[in-house]
Protein backbone atom coordinates (compact mmCIF):
# COMPACT_ATOMS: atom_id res chain seq x y z
CA UNK A 1 0.00 0.00 0.00
CA UNK A 2 1.45 3.37 -0.90
CA UNK A 3 2.02 5.67 1.94
CA UNK A 4 0.42 8.79 2.30
CA UNK A 5 3.06 11.08 0.72
CA UNK A 6 3.38 9.12 -2.41
CA UNK A 7 -0.41 9.33 -3.12
CA UNK A 8 -0.58 12.96 -2.11
CA UNK A 9 2.29 13.80 -4.67
CA UNK A 10 0.47 11.52 -7.32
CA UNK A 11 -2.79 13.70 -6.59
CA UNK A 12 -1.12 16.64 -7.22
CA UNK A 13 0.67 15.17 -10.53
CA UNK A 14 -2.49 14.53 -11.59
CA UNK A 15 -4.16 17.61 -10.64
CA UNK A 16 -1.14 19.55 -13.04
CA UNK A 17 -1.70 16.84 -16.13
CA UNK A 18 -5.07 17.87 -15.98
CA UNK A 19 -4.50 21.69 -16.04
CA UNK A 20 -2.18 20.87 -18.58
CA UNK A 21 -4.93 19.06 -21.01
CA UNK A 22 -7.80 21.48 -19.84
CA UNK A 23 -5.94 24.12 -21.40
CA UNK A 24 -4.68 22.74 -24.58
CA UNK A 25 -8.43 21.75 -25.08
CA UNK A 26 -9.22 25.91 -24.99
CA UNK A 27 -6.43 26.27 -27.04
CA UNK A 28 -7.25 24.08 -29.58
CA UNK A 29 -11.22 24.96 -29.61
CA UNK A 30 -9.98 28.42 -30.26
CA UNK A 31 -7.76 27.51 -33.41
CA UNK A 32 -10.27 25.39 -34.48
CA UNK A 33 -12.54 27.93 -34.88
CA UNK A 34 -9.98 29.85 -36.98
CA UNK A 35 -8.90 26.87 -38.77
CA UNK A 36 -13.28 26.15 -39.51
CA UNK A 37 -13.38 29.83 -40.64
CA UNK A 38 -10.22 30.06 -42.78
CA UNK A 39 -11.44 26.31 -44.49
CA UNK A 40 -14.97 27.97 -44.88
CA UNK A 41 -13.42 31.17 -46.97
CA UNK A 42 -11.83 28.90 -49.14
CA UNK A 43 -14.52 27.00 -50.23
CA UNK A 44 -16.33 29.33 -52.85
CA UNK A 45 -12.91 29.31 -54.80
CA UNK A 46 -12.42 26.05 -55.07
CA UNK A 47 -16.04 25.10 -56.15
CA UNK A 48 -15.89 27.42 -58.77
CA UNK A 49 -12.27 26.42 -60.12
CA UNK A 50 -13.67 22.94 -60.04
CA UNK A 51 -16.58 24.10 -61.83
CA UNK A 52 -15.14 26.03 -64.53
CA UNK A 53 -12.16 23.66 -65.32
CA UNK A 54 -15.08 21.07 -65.37
CA UNK A 55 -16.58 22.83 -67.94
CA UNK A 56 -13.52 23.26 -70.09
CA UNK A 57 -13.09 19.66 -69.84
CA UNK A 58 -15.46 18.65 -71.37
CA UNK A 59 -15.75 21.28 -73.89
CA UNK A 60 -12.39 20.93 -75.24
CA UNK A 61 -11.02 18.19 -77.45
CA UNK A 62 -10.27 14.75 -75.75
CA UNK A 63 -7.12 14.51 -77.83
CA UNK A 64 -5.62 17.75 -77.22
CA UNK A 65 -5.93 17.06 -73.96
CA UNK A 66 -3.33 18.21 -70.90
CA UNK A 67 -1.21 15.57 -69.12
CA UNK A 68 -2.48 16.75 -66.06
CA UNK A 69 -6.06 16.20 -67.24
CA UNK A 70 -6.04 12.70 -68.98
CA UNK A 71 -3.12 11.83 -67.55
CA UNK A 72 0.61 10.23 -69.38
CA UNK A 73 -1.28 7.20 -70.25
CA UNK A 74 0.74 5.14 -67.58
CA UNK A 75 -0.38 3.93 -64.14
CA UNK A 76 2.76 2.19 -63.11
CA UNK A 77 4.06 4.72 -60.54
CA UNK A 78 1.79 6.10 -58.17
CA UNK A 79 2.49 9.24 -55.92
CA UNK A 80 0.99 8.99 -52.12
CA UNK A 81 1.38 12.04 -50.76
CA UNK A 82 0.33 11.68 -47.20
CA UNK A 83 -0.75 15.11 -44.87
CA UNK A 84 -0.59 14.77 -41.51
CA UNK A 85 0.41 17.42 -38.30
CA UNK A 86 3.13 18.75 -37.29
CA UNK A 87 2.08 17.53 -33.44
CA UNK A 88 0.88 14.91 -31.93
CA UNK A 89 -1.65 14.96 -29.39
CA UNK A 90 -4.42 14.68 -31.46
CA UNK A 91 -6.04 10.93 -30.75
CA UNK A 92 -6.20 9.06 -33.49
CA UNK A 93 -6.04 11.76 -35.95
CA UNK A 94 -2.38 10.62 -37.70
CA UNK A 95 -3.17 7.24 -37.24
CA UNK A 96 -6.37 7.32 -39.14
CA UNK A 97 -4.65 8.77 -42.18
CA UNK A 98 -1.35 6.64 -41.68
CA UNK A 99 -3.83 3.65 -41.92
CA UNK A 100 -5.98 4.45 -44.77
CA UNK A 101 -2.77 5.31 -46.87
CA UNK A 102 -1.10 2.24 -45.49
CA UNK A 103 -4.02 0.11 -46.70
CA UNK A 104 -3.49 2.21 -50.31
CA UNK A 105 0.03 1.35 -50.47
CA UNK A 106 -0.24 -2.15 -49.60
CA UNK A 107 -3.01 -2.73 -52.34
CA UNK A 108 -1.14 -1.09 -54.77
CA UNK A 109 2.55 -2.74 -53.93
CA UNK A 110 0.59 -6.17 -54.30
CA UNK A 111 -0.78 -5.22 -57.81
CA UNK A 112 2.41 -4.32 -58.66
CA UNK A 113 2.77 -0.82 -58.99
CA UNK A 114 5.84 1.59 -58.45
CA UNK A 115 5.25 3.68 -54.94
CA UNK A 116 6.65 6.61 -53.91
CA UNK A 117 5.98 8.42 -51.13
CA UNK A 118 6.27 12.94 -50.13
CA UNK A 119 4.97 13.67 -46.28
CA UNK A 120 3.75 16.39 -45.23
CA UNK A 121 3.58 16.80 -41.54
CA UNK A 122 6.59 15.25 -39.08
CA UNK A 123 3.98 12.73 -37.63
CA UNK A 124 3.19 10.95 -41.04
CA UNK A 125 6.41 10.73 -41.86
CA UNK A 126 7.55 9.07 -38.62
CA UNK A 127 4.71 6.67 -38.83
CA UNK A 128 5.50 5.56 -42.67
CA UNK A 129 9.26 5.26 -41.84
CA UNK A 130 8.96 2.19 -40.03
CA UNK A 131 7.19 0.36 -43.28
CA UNK A 132 7.62 2.26 -46.43
CA UNK A 133 11.20 4.02 -45.54
CA UNK A 134 12.67 2.74 -48.80
CA UNK A 135 10.13 4.84 -50.86
CA UNK A 136 9.89 7.73 -49.10
CA UNK A 137 11.08 10.77 -51.98
CA UNK A 138 10.74 13.89 -50.15
CA UNK A 139 9.51 15.34 -47.13
CA UNK A 140 7.24 18.91 -46.38
CA UNK A 141 7.92 20.84 -43.36
CA UNK A 142 5.42 23.22 -42.12
CA UNK A 143 6.48 23.17 -37.97
CA UNK A 144 7.56 26.88 -38.86
CA UNK A 145 4.23 28.06 -40.42
CA UNK A 146 1.58 29.43 -38.62
CA UNK A 147 -1.58 29.69 -40.79
CA UNK A 148 -1.71 27.90 -43.71
CA UNK A 149 -1.29 29.95 -46.99
CA UNK A 150 -2.40 29.16 -50.86
CA UNK A 151 1.89 29.86 -51.31
CA UNK A 152 2.31 26.75 -49.12
CA UNK A 153 0.00 24.70 -50.88
CA UNK A 154 0.97 25.63 -54.50
CA UNK A 155 4.97 25.34 -53.77
CA UNK A 156 3.79 21.99 -52.40
CA UNK A 157 1.83 21.40 -55.79
CA UNK A 158 4.20 23.19 -58.14
CA UNK A 159 6.80 20.55 -57.14
CA UNK A 160 4.31 17.66 -57.63
CA UNK A 161 3.64 19.20 -60.95
CA UNK A 162 6.89 19.48 -62.13
CA UNK A 163 8.16 16.05 -60.73
CA UNK A 164 5.36 14.54 -62.73
CA UNK A 165 6.38 16.08 -65.72
CA UNK A 166 10.03 14.54 -64.93
CA UNK A 167 7.84 11.45 -65.45
CA UNK A 168 8.83 10.77 -61.84
CA UNK A 169 5.63 9.26 -61.29
CA UNK A 170 2.28 8.61 -63.29
CA UNK A 171 -0.48 8.83 -60.83
CA UNK A 172 -0.67 11.25 -57.66
CA UNK A 173 -3.26 10.85 -54.82
CA UNK A 174 -3.60 12.90 -51.74
CA UNK A 175 -4.15 11.36 -48.37
CA UNK A 176 -6.05 13.83 -45.22
CA UNK A 177 -8.72 13.91 -42.97
CA UNK A 178 -11.56 15.63 -43.74
CA UNK A 179 -13.28 17.45 -41.17
CA UNK A 180 -17.23 16.50 -40.46
CA UNK A 181 -17.31 17.56 -36.78
CA UNK A 182 -14.82 17.63 -33.57
CA UNK A 183 -15.97 14.21 -33.03
CA UNK A 184 -15.58 12.77 -36.11
CA UNK A 185 -12.72 13.76 -38.75
CA UNK A 186 -13.13 11.28 -41.80
CA UNK A 187 -9.62 10.30 -43.57
CA UNK A 188 -10.29 11.00 -47.14
CA UNK A 189 -8.01 10.26 -50.69
CA UNK A 190 -8.38 12.59 -53.66
CA UNK A 191 -6.46 11.81 -56.30
CA UNK A 192 -4.67 14.74 -58.16
CA UNK A 193 -2.86 14.11 -61.40
CA UNK A 194 -4.75 13.40 -63.72
CA UNK A 195 -6.67 15.70 -62.15
CA UNK A 196 -10.43 14.26 -60.50
CA UNK A 197 -13.55 15.82 -60.33
CA UNK A 198 -16.76 14.84 -58.18
CA UNK A 199 -19.36 14.47 -60.99
CA UNK A 200 -17.94 12.00 -63.94
CA UNK A 201 -20.67 12.47 -65.96
CA UNK A 202 -20.81 14.72 -68.89
CA UNK A 203 -23.30 18.16 -67.92
CA UNK A 204 -24.21 18.89 -71.22
CA UNK A 205 -27.29 20.77 -70.14
CA UNK A 206 -26.28 24.56 -69.45
CA UNK A 207 -24.84 26.69 -71.50
CA UNK A 208 -21.32 25.87 -72.62
CA UNK A 209 -21.38 26.15 -76.14
CA UNK A 210 -22.41 30.01 -75.51
CA UNK A 211 -18.89 30.91 -73.90
CA UNK A 212 -16.85 33.45 -75.92
CA UNK A 213 -12.99 31.80 -74.47
CA UNK A 214 -10.42 34.36 -75.01
CA UNK A 215 -7.79 33.08 -76.06
CA UNK A 216 -8.75 29.36 -76.46
CA UNK A 217 -9.80 26.79 -74.01
CA UNK A 218 -6.74 24.43 -74.60
CA UNK A 219 -4.88 27.88 -73.33
CA UNK A 220 -7.18 28.60 -70.86
CA UNK A 221 -6.77 25.07 -69.37
CA UNK A 222 -3.36 25.05 -69.35
CA UNK A 223 -3.11 27.88 -67.26
CA UNK A 224 -5.80 27.14 -64.95
CA UNK A 225 -5.21 22.81 -64.36
CA UNK A 226 -1.98 24.18 -62.13
CA UNK A 227 -4.03 25.84 -60.52
CA UNK A 228 -6.63 23.85 -59.51
CA UNK A 229 -3.94 21.27 -58.05
CA UNK A 230 -3.16 23.77 -55.95
CA UNK A 231 -6.73 25.01 -54.85
CA UNK A 232 -7.34 20.75 -53.78
CA UNK A 233 -3.57 20.56 -52.25
CA UNK A 234 -4.73 23.79 -50.47
CA UNK A 235 -8.48 22.66 -49.38
CA UNK A 236 -6.60 19.50 -48.62
CA UNK A 237 -4.56 21.43 -46.50
CA UNK A 238 -7.37 23.40 -44.64
CA UNK A 239 -9.70 20.29 -44.20
CA UNK A 240 -6.72 18.70 -42.17
CA UNK A 241 -5.79 21.38 -40.36
CA UNK A 242 -9.40 21.82 -38.97
CA UNK A 243 -9.72 18.33 -38.51
CA UNK A 244 -6.09 18.10 -36.54
CA UNK A 245 -7.56 20.74 -34.42
CA UNK A 246 -11.21 18.74 -33.68
CA UNK A 247 -9.38 16.01 -32.60
CA UNK A 248 -7.58 17.61 -30.52
CA UNK A 249 -10.04 19.08 -29.18
CA UNK A 250 -12.08 16.01 -28.60
CA UNK A 251 -9.16 14.01 -27.65
CA UNK A 252 -8.03 16.55 -24.83
CA UNK A 253 -11.51 16.54 -23.44
CA UNK A 254 -10.91 13.34 -23.23
CA UNK A 255 -7.94 13.47 -20.95
CA UNK A 256 -8.76 16.43 -18.96
CA UNK A 257 -12.00 13.85 -18.01
CA UNK A 258 -9.90 10.93 -17.40
CA UNK A 259 -7.64 13.40 -15.10
CA UNK A 260 -10.85 14.56 -13.14
CA UNK A 261 -11.70 10.36 -12.76
CA UNK A 262 -8.30 9.81 -11.56
CA UNK A 263 -7.98 12.52 -8.85
CA UNK A 264 -10.95 11.37 -7.62
CA UNK A 265 -10.21 7.71 -7.11
CA UNK A 266 -6.68 8.99 -5.66
CA UNK A 267 -8.59 11.13 -3.25
CA UNK A 268 -10.81 8.75 -1.94
CA UNK A 269 -7.41 6.12 -2.06
CA UNK A 270 -5.77 8.92 0.13
CA UNK A 271 -8.30 9.13 2.58
CA UNK A 272 -9.15 5.71 3.01
CA UNK A 273 -5.20 5.67 3.65
CA UNK A 274 -5.20 8.53 6.22
CA UNK A 275 -7.96 7.31 7.88
CA UNK A 276 -6.88 3.89 8.23
CA UNK A 277 -3.29 5.53 9.79
CA UNK A 278 -5.50 7.62 12.35
CA UNK A 279 -7.62 4.25 13.32
CA UNK A 280 -4.22 2.86 13.75
CA UNK A 281 -3.04 5.42 15.92
CA UNK A 282 -5.78 5.42 18.11
CA UNK A 283 -6.39 1.77 18.17
CA UNK A 284 -2.03 1.76 19.36
CA UNK A 285 -2.96 4.63 22.38
CA UNK A 286 -5.84 2.74 23.48
CA UNK A 287 -4.02 -0.41 24.13
CA UNK A 288 -1.14 1.84 25.16
CA UNK A 289 -3.58 2.83 28.14
CA UNK A 290 -4.92 -0.53 29.00
CA UNK A 291 -1.75 -1.98 29.81
CA UNK A 292 -1.02 0.28 32.02
CA UNK B 1 -23.69 55.96 -68.83
CA UNK B 2 -26.32 53.38 -67.02
CA UNK B 3 -26.54 52.85 -63.83
CA UNK B 4 -27.49 48.71 -63.88
CA UNK B 5 -25.92 46.72 -61.66
CA UNK B 6 -24.92 43.15 -61.89
CA UNK B 7 -23.67 40.37 -59.13
CA UNK B 8 -19.44 40.82 -58.76
CA UNK B 9 -17.52 38.29 -57.17
CA UNK B 10 -13.40 38.44 -56.69
CA UNK B 11 -12.35 35.33 -55.22
CA UNK B 12 -8.76 33.75 -54.03
CA UNK B 13 -8.53 30.77 -52.43
CA UNK B 14 -8.18 32.10 -49.08
CA UNK B 15 -11.60 34.12 -48.94
CA UNK B 16 -14.03 36.11 -51.52
CA UNK B 17 -12.74 39.44 -51.03
CA UNK B 18 -15.47 41.55 -53.20
CA UNK B 19 -18.84 40.34 -53.66
CA UNK B 20 -21.86 42.40 -54.10
CA UNK B 21 -23.92 44.47 -56.80
CA UNK B 22 -21.35 46.80 -58.58
CA UNK B 23 -21.92 48.71 -61.89
CA UNK B 24 -18.33 48.06 -63.87
CA UNK B 25 -15.44 46.41 -63.64
CA UNK B 26 -12.62 47.20 -65.34
CA UNK B 27 -10.03 43.79 -66.20
CA UNK B 28 -6.36 43.20 -67.67
CA UNK B 29 -7.86 40.00 -69.75
CA UNK B 30 -4.93 38.36 -72.02
CA UNK B 31 -6.49 39.49 -75.00
CA UNK B 32 -7.25 42.89 -74.31
CA UNK B 33 -7.88 45.23 -71.65
CA UNK B 34 -11.92 45.22 -70.98
CA UNK B 35 -14.55 46.68 -69.45
CA UNK B 36 -17.55 45.05 -68.35
CA UNK B 37 -21.07 46.63 -67.45
CA UNK B 38 -24.12 44.75 -66.60
CA UNK B 39 -25.43 42.49 -69.46
CA UNK B 40 -22.33 41.00 -71.11
CA UNK B 41 -22.41 38.65 -73.33
CA UNK B 42 -21.19 35.22 -71.69
CA UNK B 43 -17.51 35.55 -72.17
CA UNK B 44 -14.36 33.30 -70.10
CA UNK B 45 -10.92 34.90 -70.39
CA UNK B 46 -7.26 34.41 -68.62
CA UNK B 47 -6.44 37.35 -66.98
CA UNK B 48 -2.87 38.98 -67.89
CA UNK B 49 -0.97 40.13 -64.03
CA UNK B 50 -2.48 43.78 -63.90
CA UNK B 51 -4.90 45.79 -62.41
CA UNK B 52 -8.56 45.20 -61.67
CA UNK B 53 -10.98 48.06 -60.96
CA UNK B 54 -14.16 47.72 -59.51
CA UNK B 55 -16.68 50.70 -59.75
CA UNK B 56 -20.01 50.43 -57.74
CA UNK B 57 -22.35 54.12 -57.00
CA UNK B 58 -20.75 54.54 -54.07
CA UNK B 59 -17.17 53.79 -54.16
CA UNK B 60 -14.68 52.04 -56.34
CA UNK B 61 -12.04 49.68 -55.24
CA UNK B 62 -8.52 49.17 -57.70
CA UNK B 63 -6.64 45.80 -56.94
CA UNK B 64 -3.53 44.10 -58.25
CA UNK B 65 -4.11 40.55 -59.02
CA UNK B 66 -1.19 38.18 -60.37
CA UNK B 67 -3.43 36.52 -62.70
CA UNK B 68 -6.80 34.38 -62.80
CA UNK B 69 -9.31 33.71 -64.86
CA UNK B 70 -13.27 35.54 -65.62
CA UNK B 71 -15.64 34.11 -66.28
CA UNK B 72 -18.55 36.26 -67.21
CA UNK B 73 -22.66 35.07 -67.60
CA UNK B 74 -25.81 36.67 -67.85
CA UNK B 75 -25.98 37.75 -64.56
CA UNK B 76 -22.99 36.69 -62.87
CA UNK B 77 -19.14 38.09 -63.03
CA UNK B 78 -17.12 35.74 -61.22
CA UNK B 79 -13.01 36.12 -61.13
CA UNK B 80 -10.71 33.75 -59.97
CA UNK B 81 -7.78 35.34 -58.99
CA UNK B 82 -4.56 33.58 -56.79
CA UNK B 83 -3.75 36.66 -55.33
CA UNK B 84 -5.17 40.02 -54.97
CA UNK B 85 -4.27 42.73 -53.44
CA UNK B 86 -4.84 46.27 -52.69
CA UNK B 87 -3.32 48.85 -54.73
CA UNK B 88 -1.20 50.39 -52.29
CA UNK B 89 0.31 47.11 -50.90
CA UNK B 90 1.78 47.00 -53.68
CA UNK B 91 5.68 46.96 -53.84
CA UNK B 92 8.78 46.53 -56.18
CA UNK B 93 9.69 44.00 -53.79
CA UNK B 94 6.25 41.81 -54.08
CA UNK B 95 6.37 42.00 -57.41
CA UNK B 96 10.15 40.69 -58.19
CA UNK B 97 8.78 37.79 -56.07
CA UNK B 98 6.23 36.77 -58.42
CA UNK B 99 8.73 37.40 -60.97
CA UNK B 100 10.98 35.30 -59.78
CA UNK B 101 8.63 32.22 -59.33
CA UNK B 102 7.57 32.64 -62.75
CA UNK B 103 11.34 32.25 -64.16
CA UNK B 104 11.80 29.32 -61.80
CA UNK B 105 8.38 27.03 -62.65
CA UNK B 106 9.09 27.78 -66.55
CA UNK B 107 12.21 25.84 -66.79
CA UNK B 108 9.87 22.66 -66.11
CA UNK B 109 7.03 23.74 -68.33
CA UNK B 110 6.01 22.01 -71.34
CA UNK B 111 6.06 24.35 -74.46
CA UNK B 112 2.56 25.32 -74.38
CA UNK B 113 3.17 26.27 -70.48
CA UNK B 114 6.47 27.88 -71.41
CA UNK B 115 3.93 30.07 -73.77
CA UNK B 116 1.45 31.09 -70.95
CA UNK B 117 3.90 31.75 -68.97
CA UNK B 118 5.90 33.89 -71.06
CA UNK B 119 3.29 36.63 -71.40
CA UNK B 120 2.96 36.53 -67.71
CA UNK B 121 6.53 37.47 -67.42
CA UNK B 122 6.16 40.08 -70.23
CA UNK B 123 3.39 41.86 -68.30
CA UNK B 124 4.83 41.27 -65.00
CA UNK B 125 8.36 43.26 -66.13
CA UNK B 126 5.91 46.22 -67.54
CA UNK B 127 4.12 46.47 -64.32
CA UNK B 128 7.85 46.51 -62.43
CA UNK B 129 9.12 49.32 -64.56
CA UNK B 130 5.94 51.55 -64.17
CA UNK B 131 6.57 51.29 -60.17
Amino acid sequence: MPNLKDLKNRIESVKSTRKITKAMQMVAAAKLRKAQEAAEQARPYAEKMSIVIEKLAFSTNASSNSPLLVGNGKDKTHLIIVATSERGLCGAFNSSIVRLAKNHINHLISDGNHIKILTIGKKGREQLKRDFGDYMIEHVDLSEVKKISYDNASNISDNIISKFFDNEFDIATIFFNQFESVISQIPQSSQLIPIKFKSDELTNDDNISNFVYEPDEQEIIEDLLPKAISTKVFTALLENGASEQGARMSAMDNATRNAGEMIDKLTIQFNRSRQAAITNELIEIISGAEAL
Amino acid sequence: MSKELFNFELVTPEKVIVSGSVSSVSIAGVEGDMTIFANHSPIATAIRPGYIDINSDSKSEKYFLTGGFVQITGSDVVVLAEKASLENEVNLEMIEKIINRTKSSMEKATDLQKCVLAKKLNDLTIIKNQL
